[in-house]
C-alpha cells in the first residue's frame, strides 16, 4: 500500500511520473505506479497505483488499484481497492472502490459506492 | 580482426595515440586501421570491413566517432555482426564512460577481456544513438500512442538508453536491455517527469533541434524509437548499467 506522504525518490517503486509544469492530455495507460503533480486531461488508468499531488489537476476519469488524492479531480475514479482522500482534495465525479479514508477538508460531490459487488462508475470518457 | 577507427582530431592528440599504439601492440590487439580523414564514405569502409571477418570495429576518439561508427554499423546488419569497442580519447567521451571504460589506458585490457554487453540502439528518423537524445522543452509536444505531453516551462527532455553518470547523481535507474526508452523532462526547478515508452514522436515549434548522443543535430518532427537490431559492445567492469547475461 502506498505511504501517504510518498515521494517518488526513485523509478524503483513508481514507473511513471507526471511533473507539476507538464500537461497531459489523452488516454494515458500504464501497467506500474503512477505519481501525477501536474495536469491531465483525458483518463489515466493502470494496474498499479497512482497519487495524485496536491497541484496536479485532472479532467477525466482515473483507474487504479489504490489511490491517493490530494489534488483536483473531475471524473470519476474506479479504485480497485484502497481509496485515500487527503485534506486538500477536491473530487468532482463518482467513486467506486473497496475501501476509503477521507481527511477533514476534503470535497468530494458525487456518489459513492462500496465494497466488492458495487457497480462501476460510467466511464465519463466513454459518452 | 579488429578494425580501429581514427577520428580526425586525434592529430591534435599524437602523444596519446602513439601510447595507445604500444599498449594495443604490447597486448597483442593488433589490426587494420581507417583513419576518418582518408575514407570517403564510412559507410562503405565498415561494409567493406564486415565482409571481410571484422571481429570488433573500435572507435578511438570521442563520443562523436563513437556515433559515427555506430550510424555506419546500424546501417550494415550483418550476419554476424562485430562487436564495438571504444578507445577514449578527447574531452568528452560520456558514452565509453558509461560503458566503463574510463580512459584510452584502461581500454586496452579492457578490449582484450572482450567482456560483452548487448544493448538497444536509439533511433531518431534514421539517425542512431547510443546514450541520449535531447531538446528543450519549451515549445515542444511529445506525442506517445493516445496521447501528448507539453511542458509549460523551460527545462530539457531527454530520452535516455544508455544510463550515464548524470543519471546516477539524479538517482535515474536506465536499463539498456529492457526494450524501453526513458523519458525523463526537467523543469529546471529541480522538479522532473519520468516514464518508461517504446517510441513517440518529437517536434520543437521553435527550431530547436533534437541532440543525440550531444553530438549530431536534427530537426523535428522526428520518430524515435529503439532500433529491433541491438548491438554488442565492449564494456570495462565500472560500466553504470548491468549485463543481463
Amino acid at each position: 500500500m502506498f505511504k501517504k506522504d510518498l515521494k517518488p525518490e526513485s523509478f524503483k517503486d513508481v514507473e511513471t511520473i507526471i511533473g507539476e509544469s507538464i500537461k497531459v492530455k489523452g488516454n494515458f495507460q500504464g501497467q506500474g505506479n503512477i505519481v501525477v503533480d501536474g495536469s491531465l486531461e483525458g483518463s489515466l488508468k493502470t494496474q498499479g497505483n497512482v497519487f495524485i499531488g496536491a497541484k496536479a489537476e485532472i479532467i477525466g476519469s482515473v483507474e487504479a488499484q489504490e489511490v491517493i488524492i490530494n489534488g483536483s479531480i473531475n471524473g470519476n475514479l474506479l479504485v480497485k481497492d484502497y481509496l485515500a482522500v487527503g485534506e486538500t482534495a477536491k473530487i468532482t465525479g463518482d467513486i467506486n472502490c473497496l475501501r476509503i479514508s477521507v481527511d477533514t477538508g476534503a470535497i468530494i460531490n458525487g456518489k459513492c459506492q462500496m465494497g466488492e459487488g458495487a457497480p462501476a462508475p460510467r466511464n465519463t470518457d466513454e459518452e | 580482426m579488429n578494425v580501429f577507427i581514427y577520428d580526425d582530431f586525434l592529430k591534435k592528440h599524437q602523444k596519446v595515440v602513439n601510447n595507445i599504439e604500444i599498449s594495443l601492440h604490447k597486448l597483442n590487439l593488433n589490426g587494420k586501421i581507417i583513419y576518418l580523414e582518408s575514407v570517403r564514405n564510412l559507410f562503405d569502409a565498415i561494409k567493406d570491413e564486415i565482409n571481410n571477418g571484422a571481429r570488433t570495429i573500435v572507435a578511438v576518439g570521442d563520443d562523436r566517432t563513437v556515433n559515427k561508427v555506430l550510424n555506419a554499423m546500424m546501417n550494415n546488419p550483418a550476419t554476424n555482426p562485430p562487436a564495438l569497442g571504444i578507445i577514449p580519447v578527447g574531452a568528452q567521451n560520456s558514452i565509453a564512460q558509461a560503458c566503463g571504460v574510463i580512459n584510452e589506458r584502461e581500454a586496452g585490457q579492457i578490449l582484450l577481456a572482450r567482456r560483452m554487453a548487448e544493448i538497444n540502439v536509439g533511433k531518431a528518423n534514421k539517425q542512431y544513438f547510443l546514450a541520449q537524445a535531447k531538446i528543450k522543452a519549451k515549445g515542444t509536444t511529445i506525442k506517445i500512442a493516445d496521447f501528448s505531453i507539453n511542458q509549460t516551462e523551460n527545462g530539457e527532455i531527454n530520452l535516455i538508453n544508455l544510463p550515464t553518470k548524470n543519471c546516477s547523481t539524479k538517482n535515474i535507474l536506465v536499463d539498456p536491455n529492457d526494450g524501453k526508452i526513458n523519458l525523463f523532462i526537467e523543469n529546471g526547478r529541480n522538479k522532473y517527469s519520468a516514464m518508461a515508452i517504446t517510441e513517440l514522436e518529437i517536434e520543437n515549434g521553435q527550431e530547436e533541434k533534437l541532440l543525440l548522443d550531444n553530438v549530431l543535430e536534427i530537426e523535428t518532427p522526428a520518430k524515435i524509437s529503439l532500433s529491433e537490431q541491438k548491438i554488442n559492445i565492449i564494456v570495462g567492469k565500472n560500466r553504470i548499467f548491468n549485463l543481463i547475461n
